[in-house]
């Protein structure tokens, strides 16, 4: 703590007064310091102060045993003086429990999901967009081949490009909507298992504090 | 024939070592005031000091193959103040300070000061400074209370309560000084502690 801007002059006699209070001092020391006691007032206060602090504490009242701390011989014997309740070891199972199904639970979730989206046939899925894209694609390349000439052949080669560019967007986007659907489904049943893992791990952590704390 | 009362402590101590729960029994009624004192004046807390007297003793009883002689009554207060300490930061919430009013209460009574003859205007008043002294001392971080509860309010001499800290007298002064200056900011802030006439004369 600091010490009081009127003390700071008198820092070193203001820590003699500890010294002086305990009769720690030198009766040299002692002769000086009540020499300095008598010029300064807040040195004079700080003995006072501090005379005042220690006479308080010392009577601050002693109190009796409230009972006999004798130990008997089952105190000795147990491992400890205070049983653990009884429901903080049902916490401790049902939290423990708990965590380890939202764990299963999550595993078996993300099984599920990898299972789902790796084992899906590339025939069923998102494929009609790209066969549309194809054959919008030789279509127009057949009409050229038939030798409708250099301009129907021209228009024809820039529907194809046209026909690709448009394949090769929809294509994408067409994944990209699946994998949404699937994210739609398990985002949520992720986040939910992960919150009941993490509340359960929590009640498992608190409560094991708890009983060791009894235990102790 | 000495009585079992009078048996020094270091052949009560002896016995003990051998398995003598009486023995024990008999250092525990010897020294459970001071013990339990120091846990209350520590914690604050009447029920809290009970257990960690209780506990202490225990410790103590568990440890006593372990103690190499020199003064018993610093190796119980050690062992107490060790045990407040893990209490302390077991319930954190339960000893910090501000929420002990109601537990002050119950441990500062004016029915509790040791002269009968003392008007009830004093008792009331010294239960009074003493409630809000425990309060004050409550602020103080663990080390530095330990140190002034033995030395201030319990009256035991520097190289004493060093021992009883596993520390050096120096370092016991320089916590003093601190949580005296601390404690004058408190009372400072709270001038009813200091009545008048209250300096100690030479």
């Amino acid at each position: 703590m600091r010490i009081p801007w009127p003390f700071r002059r008198n820092r070193r006699w203001v820590r003699q007064v500890d010294a002086y209070v305990d009769d720690r001092l030198t009766p040299v020391e002692r002769e000086l310091f009540e020499e300095r006691v008598a010029e300064s007032d807040d040195v004079r206060q700080a003995l006072d102060d501090t005379w005042a602090l220690k006479q308080r504490l010392r009577q601050m009242p002693q109190h009796p045993a409230p009972r006999s701390f004798q130990l008997t011989p089952e105190m000795v014997e147990k491992p400890a003086l205070r049983p653990v309740p009884r429901g903080s070891i049902v916490t401790l199972r049902l939290a423990q429990g708990t965590a380890a199904a939202a764990l299963a639970a999550f595993a078996v979730t993300g099984a599920i999901h990898l299972g789902t989206a790796g084992g899906e046939d590339p025939a069923t899925g998102p494929q009609p967009a790209a066969d549309l894209a194809e054959d919008s694609a030789d279509a127009p390349a057949e009409d050229a081949e038939r030798g409708a000439g250099p301009m129907a052949e021209s228009a024809a080669d820039d529907e194809s490009r046209a026909a690709d560019a448009d394949g090769a967007e929809e294509q994408p986007a067409a994944e990209t909507a699946d994998t949404g659907t699937d994210n739609g489904v398990f985002l949520p049943i992720y986040a939910s298992l992960g919150a009941v893992f993490a509340l359960a791990l929590g009640a498992w952590v608190l409560t094991r504090r708890q009983i060791r704390g009894t235990w102790r | 024939m000495d009585g079992p009362g009078e048996q020094p402590d270091d052949q009560l101590a002896s016995l003990s070592k051998d398995g003598s729960l009486d023995a024990f029994n008999m250092l525990v009624e010897r020294y459970q005031q001071p013990v339990y004192n120091l846990c209350l004046r520590l914690l604050g807390n009447q029920q809290g000091a009970e257990d960690a007297t209780q506990e202490a003793f225990l410790s103590a009883y568990r440890a006593i193959s372990r103690f190499q002689g020199g003064s018993l009554r610093s190796w119980l207060l050690r062992i107490a103040a060790n045990q407040c300490k893990d209490e302390l930061r077991r319930h954190k919430r339960k000893y910090r300070a501000g929420s002990l009013e109601e537990i002050f209460d119950t441990i500062d009574q004016p029915v509790e000061v040791s002269d009968p003859a003392e008007s009830p205007p004093t008792r009331v008043e010294r239960a009074e400074v003493a409630r809000s002294l425990q309060d004050a001392l409550m602020q103080l971080p663990f080390y530095q209370r330990r140190a002034i509860v033995l030395v201030d309010v319990l009256g035991y001499p520097y190289d004493e309560a060093a021992e009883m800290c596993e520390t050096t007298t120096g370092t016991i002064k320089s916590r003093i000084h601190r949580a005296r200056e601390k404690l004058r900011g408190i009372v400072r802030r709270n001038p009813e502690l200091f009545g008048p006439g209250s300096r100690l004369e030479d």
